[in-house]
């Protein structure tokens, strides 16, 4: 019974700690957080050039272009510098931000295809500007 | 013979049900047609930012009933899903759910703008106790729930409402 209990608890650690892996987020202690310039000395020593660094979710999210030429927004822990991710200008998630970046009052009807909402309130994309 | 009369006298009658039935598709074509566009109304919802130091702010729009019950979202200003959480009570009603928020998402909007979004909406919305709201969030600053709640009524038109966050004030304006 023990035994199956202690099972019990092993496979429930293992599944929580998969959620946690798949997170986006970092939980490191800030107490060990290394400041921002070391990890741009880091970037630009590996062949980065770097255009921004700032905390979101609890890691560094570096703008910049990576060693291989692409214009990327990257993850890095905050206290080992490990790279926890790239989004690469492009991806799906990001068409409409860069957009947002470059021409933030440009109506994002031009930018977005327009995909019929399945949404019970209206059977139309809504005309959208931005003044 | 009897038979054969009646039945060369039914077929004038016939012929004037189809033609009566006719005249009455008639005249209900263009009665359907007066009646349809007041079961929706084009509304045009326009969101005035404050000026705020701080990058593009993301915005829900979105349909409550009266006690604040999620109904629908109109409008998603902000272009990364993994921030939509920020809206915390438009992210709780509509579950994040992707098919409650695809095809109506654009590009974040800056300090001090307006974003105008016009939609058709059921006449059944206005003075039937709905509400439209705003829950906005701005990176590394404070989210704001329920920024501003506007009740859908006919003689609200036009009045704009104040924000508490970073909206300065909601309007709507029929067409």
């Amino acid at each position: 019974m023990k035994a199956l209990l202690i099972a019990g608890a092993v496979f429930a650690a293992t599944v929580v700690s998969t959620g946690v892996q798949a997170d986006d987020d970092c939980y490191e202690p800030v107490a060990n957080w290394r400041p921002k310039s070391q990890l741009l000395q880091y970037l630009q020593s590996s062949g980065w050039q770097v255009m921004r660094i700032k905390v979101d979710d609890g890691c560094y999210e570096v703008e910049g272009v990576n060693p291989a030429g692409q214009r990327v927004e990257a993850t890095f822990s905050p206290s080992t510098f490990e790279s926890m991710g790239q989004e690469y200008e492009g991806d799906d998630d990001d068409e409409e931000n860069e957009h947002e970046r470059l021409a933030p009052s440009v109506d994002p009807q031009t930018s977005t295809p327009a995909q019929p909402p399945a949404n019970s309130l209206i059977n139309a994309r809504p005309k959208v500007s931005v003044q | 013979m009897n038979q054969l009369m009646t039945n060369d006298n039914a077929q004038p009658r016939h012929g004037s049900a189809i033609r009566r039935l006719f005249l009455m598709a008639l005249l209900l074509v263009p009665a359907l047609a007066v009646s349809m566009p007041a079961s929706a109304r084009e509304v045009t919802f326009s969101a005035e930012l404050k000026p705020y130091y701080g990058d593009g702010a993301y915005l829900a729009l979105y349909v409550t009933d009266d006690k604040g019950q999620y109904q629908g979202t109109l409008w998603v200003a902000g272009g990364k899903s993994k921030y939509y959480r920020h809206l915390r009570q438009w992210a709780r009603g509509s579950n994040l759910s992707r098919s409650e928020y695809d095809g109506l998402t654009g590009a974040s909007v800056q300090s001090g703008r307006t974003l105008n979004v016009t939609v058709d909406l059921a006449d059944k919305l206005f003075d039937g106790g709905y509400q439209v709201r705003i829950d906005s969030a701005v990176e590394d600053l404070r989210d704001a729930p329920s920024d501003v709640v506007v009740p859908l009524t006919r003689d609200g038109a036009g009045t704009p409402v104040s924000g508490r966050g970073y909206v300065k004030s909601l309007r709507y304006d029929f067409k």
